[in-house]
């Protein structure tokens, strides 16, 4: 009898090995790495609430950009190399199957986003004000509100994959796909604020209401987490959305992906984008 | 499946689990900890603060006479270094007004004078017994006596902080005073030390009255009546001065005069037939003319012949004014004592007049000597600075000096200890300072011009109340640099300098300059924003602006920068986009297109619109939040058509200071 934690373990590795092969994923990650160490650079680097509040800005666009490229195949490849339909014959239910890929390729995703954040940390002590012989401190800024900051751009990151797998699960073929998920990246990163700002101009949505809408796009939940949990500590002047209203709105955004990417996978061939 | 790789995956399975938990362990942690308090924000010694409140020449008058001056220091979330404050008004005046952007003080002390004996000494300055030094307090915790009769150096009032009410009730009783607690100390309304720009004009009307008054005096030493008469065969010069009487003036007709050490000691005027024509001519041995008796003057004469000690920097000078022990001996020993065409010792009110001079030291000293007015003067000294030394000292007390022109030498005017000192329509070159001003407050310097120098205009940071207007500085290293505090330089025009103004001081204003082609056209090196720089034009220097990398964001507004990307769309005279010229895109768009083309990216737009959240932390630099689309002086489009380089030139003359 494979357990189903087996069978999870068995899709995981499937997609880990996948990744590991594919070249492309290596240089995506390194494009990353070095995107992100050059915006840490020109616009962070006097402190640790400064760095996180100048990558806040170009991560809510690099981050969905990441996750589409490296997730809008996901699904798709087992499908089109016809993966599939062997699966499905498998003793595999379609919520492991789903959570099996989204796991392994939130790990690449992960591994290159947290890394390339650690790695833009170091601009900090490396290339900050050198200390004088006068007494220097750090003002409220703190280390901490850096993690901070790289556990909420974690969660983003892992929200956006989950949408893209979802994606992937919906188009029927590779050029569709691609298509989708350029096309999310622009909704996740400026489409639905867009929208919100245009409803809010248009007297659509009340300023008090605006929170619990914002909560419908991912980068804006990011976006009021970072300035809850980040940058309000250590200013006056910025007021948090709310500070736990952006965690809901993420997790629901993943859940809710990963779930029905599973139920597509899964369901008769009807393909949405397609 | 084998058994075996079955095994092993339920045991990779549960290193994958590990991992997946700590992970986010990991990523909560964070959220878990509580960083506010992140700071250590105990009181700090004194010295290791950022210090601001005093001018350095308050704090010398301090230590010499062991007074006490109330001190404070505050953290700020967003400041690096904790903030050292002289004086509890300053604090305030910090608190209230200048330091908005570092955010709310995360914690503040005061000294606490409790159980130090405090006093207030006759003339009113707070002192503690010497070797008692108060310790630190939290001003919350404090009882401050306000409106009492003590003060420190330069304030006409202080606030004195207590830790405990009974001690501060006693000082209160004793000095008249009302006990106070942080609440509503914090809200006094104190004043300020910056003026405003209508403060400053009254100001300078007031200087310029101040030294009409003072040449209008001097000049009538003109209209004295003749008693001698000497041409260079009839009689020595010597015996007619001897011999002439009080308050009269003594003729020197055309022609030669061999001098040597000639000394006046009564009020006398010399008056020669023009300084083409009348030449007194000294034995190059020690100074040609010494006065000692006030209101003496010389006029439409030419000296030469002075002797080369440049400084009295040696043991043959015995009879210095101020204590062998007293800081300030040096200074009027090098500078007062050596070799000069004319010595005003103690001699006030004296005047020269249309005189020419010709020096490898000295022009005129003059120490002690209140209200001594140079007019006219044209003076000659070294090509290379370090061989002569100054053109006119004044020590101790002012000197007016107006018309003149000075060529070489190492200084042009120099100040020493002497508020007050005033120099206009002066023409200054090739020297290495042309207007020094060292220890000296209160400077006035009106519409001259200084070229090929090292520091154009020099006010040394122990200074304070200079006022800088309508000079023009060029080809020189540096144009102005007014340290210190509590200045006014306005309306002046620095082209060709390696750097155009520094912009070092505190509480100053400058207004209305224009900075064109220089290297650098302003240099900040000021430690809080409390500088009102407003109105200058900015025209064709490479970099617009420098600053030190431990600096805040300073914001200039409504200048004017030349190639400043931006459109003014709406036509209120401002350009639509702030201007930043100590960020790499702003400051290189000035000049290259590809930079202007980056300048107007969305990215950069909305990198910049996510840093004013947090203003105090942001990297160092200036920002103009208004830049003006055209400039406001006339003077910088005219400069333009003379110039298309930047930075210092070979002019082709022999005046030109080389380090």
């Amino acid at each position: 009898m494979v357990s189903a934690r087996r069978r999870f373990l068995a899709v995981f590795e499937h997609e880990l090995r996948t990744l590991r092969r594919t070249r492309s994923v290596w240089v995506l990650g390194v494009g990353f790495v070095l995107l992100v160490l050059g915006v840490a650079l020109l616009g962070g680097t006097s402190g640790w609430v400064p760095l996180s509040v100048a990558l806040l800005a170009p991560l809510e666009l690099l981050v969905p950009a990441l996750a589409a490229a490296l997730g809008y195949r996901s699904i798709l490849a087992d499908r089109e190399r016809d993966e599939l339909s062997m699966l499905r014959t498998y003793p595999l239910g379609p919520g492991t199957y789903a959570l099996g890929v989204y796991a392994g390729r939130l790990v690449a995703v992960l591994g290159i986003v947290v890394g390339a954040l650690l790695l833009a940390g170091l601009v900090v002590p490396l290339t900050g004000p050198s200390p004088a012989s006068l007494t220097r401190t750090g003002g409220l800024d703190s280390p901490v509100y850096y993690l901070r900051f790289v556990s909420l751009t974690a969660l983003f990151a892992a929200a956006a994959l989950a949408l893209m797998v979802l994606l992937s699960a919906l188009a029927r073929n590779a050029r569709r796909g691609v298509v989708a998920a350029i096309g999310a990246t622009v909704v996740v990163a400026l489409g639905a604020d867009l929208g919100f700002v245009l409803a809010f101009g248009a007297d659509l949505v009340s300023a008090s209401s605006l929170p619990w809408y914002l909560t419908l796009s991912p980068a804006s939940g990011y976006r009021g987490l970072v300035l809850a949990h980040v940058v309000a500590p250590v200013t006056v002047a910025t007021e948090p959305v709310s500070p736990y209203l952006g965690f809901v709105s993420l997790a629901l955004w993943t859940a809710f992906a990963v779930v029905f990417a599973g139920w597509r996978a899964w369901g008769p061939t009807r393909y949405v984008i397609g | 499946m084998s058994s075996g790789s079955s095994d092993a995956r339920g045991m990779d399975a549960r290193v994958a689990a590990a991992v997946a938990v700590l992970l986010v362990a990991a990523a909560i942690a964070p959220f878990l900890v509580s960083a506010s308090g992140a700071g250590d924000t105990r009181a700090v010694a004194f010295e290791d603060t950022r210090k601001i409140g005093l001018s350095d020449r308050a704090l010398a008058t301090v230590r010499a006479n062991g007074l006490a001056v109330p001190k404070a220091q505050v953290y700020y979330p967003q400041y690096r270094y904790v903030v050292g404050y002289y004086g509890v008004t300053t604090l305030i005046a910090g608190l209230q007004s200048e330091h908005g952007s570092l955010g709310e003080p995360l914690a503040v002390y005061v000294t606490d004078f409790a159980g130090t004996d405090v006093t207030v000494s006759e003339d009113g300055y707070l002192k503690t017994p010497t070797g008692v030094e108060p310790g630190w307090m939290r001003a919350a915790d404090a009882y401050f006596v306000v409106n009492s009769s003590a003060r420190v150096p330069t304030r006409n009032e202080t606030v004195v902080p207590f830790a405990e009410r009974a001690a501060a009730r006693t000082f209160a009783r004793q000095y008249n005073g009302d006990v106070r607690r942080w609440g509503d100390v914090r809200h006094l309304d104190v004043p300020r030390a910056s003026r405003s720009v209508a403060e400053w004009r009254r100001e300078t009307n007031r200087r310029t009255a101040r030294a009409n008054r003072t040449v209008g005096d001097a000049t009538e030493l003109l209209d004295r009546p003749t008693s001698r008469t000497v041409t260079p065969d009839n009689a020595s010069l010597a015996r007619a001065i001897e011999r002439a009487a009080p308050n009269t003036t003594v003729r020197l007709e055309a022609g030669t005069y061999n001098v040597s050490d000639l000394h006046i000691g009564k009020p006398l005027t010399l008056r020669g037939a023009g300084r083409n024509e009348t030449h007194l001519v000294g034995d190059r041995n020690g100074s040609v003319l010494t006065v000692t008796a006030p209101r003496t003057a010389f006029a439409n004469l030419s000296i030469s012949g002075v002797g080369s000690d440049r400084s009295g920097d040696g043991d043959t000078v015995s009879n210095v004014s101020v204590p062998r022990d007293s800081s300030k001996f040096r200074f009027y020993k090098v500078h007062g004592y050596g070799d000069a065409a004319i010595v005003f010792d103690e001699a006030d009110g004296g005047l020269v007049s249309n005189v020419a001079i010709n020096t490898t030291s000295n022009g005129v000293i003059a120490r002690g000597s209140k209200g001594t007015v140079v007019s006219n003067l044209s003076l000659v000294g070294t090509k290379r600075w370090d061989d002569g030394f100054l053109g006119v000292s004044a020590l101790g007390e002012p000197v007016v000096v107006q018309g003149s022109t000075f060529l070489g030498g190492k200084v042009g005017v120099y100040a020493y200890d002497a508020p007050g000192v005033v120099v206009r329509n002066t023409r200054m070159e090739g020297m290495m300072v042309g207007i020094f001003d060292l220890y000296a407050p209160r400077l006035t310097a009106l519409d001259n011009r200084v070229t090929d120098t090292w520091n154009a205009i020099y006010a040394e940071t122990r200074s304070y109340g200079a006022v800088v207007i309508d000079n023009y500085v060029g080809n020189s290293q540096n144009g102005i640099v007014v340290e210190g505090r509590s200045n006014y330089l306005a309306r002046n025009t620095a082209v060709r300098n390696t750097h155009g103004i520094q912009v070092i001081s505190k509480y100053s204003v400058y207004r209305r300059n224009v900075l064109a082609y220089n290297t650098i056209g302003a240099r900040s090196s000021s430690l809080l924003p409390t500088n009102n720089v407003t109105r200058n034009d900015f025209v064709g220097n490479a970099r617009h602006v420098s600053t030190q990398a431990w600096n805040v964001r300073h914001a200039w507004e409504r200048n004017y920068w030349s190639g400043a990307p931006g459109t003014d769309w709406d036509g209120d005279g401002t350009l639509s986009r702030a201007f930043r010229p100590t960020a790499p895109i702003d400051s290189a768009a000035v000049d290259h297109p590809g930079p202007r083309t980056l300048s107007r990216s969305p990215a950069l737009a909305l990198l910049r619109r996510v840093q004013q959240v947090v203003p105090g932390l942001q990297t160092a630099g200036v920002v103009d939040p208004t830049p003006l689309a055209d400039p406001i002086s006339q003077r910088g489009s005219l400069i333009s058509e003379e110039h298309n380089e930047t930075g210092q030139y070979d002019d082709g003359d022999p005046w030109t200071y080389t380090g």
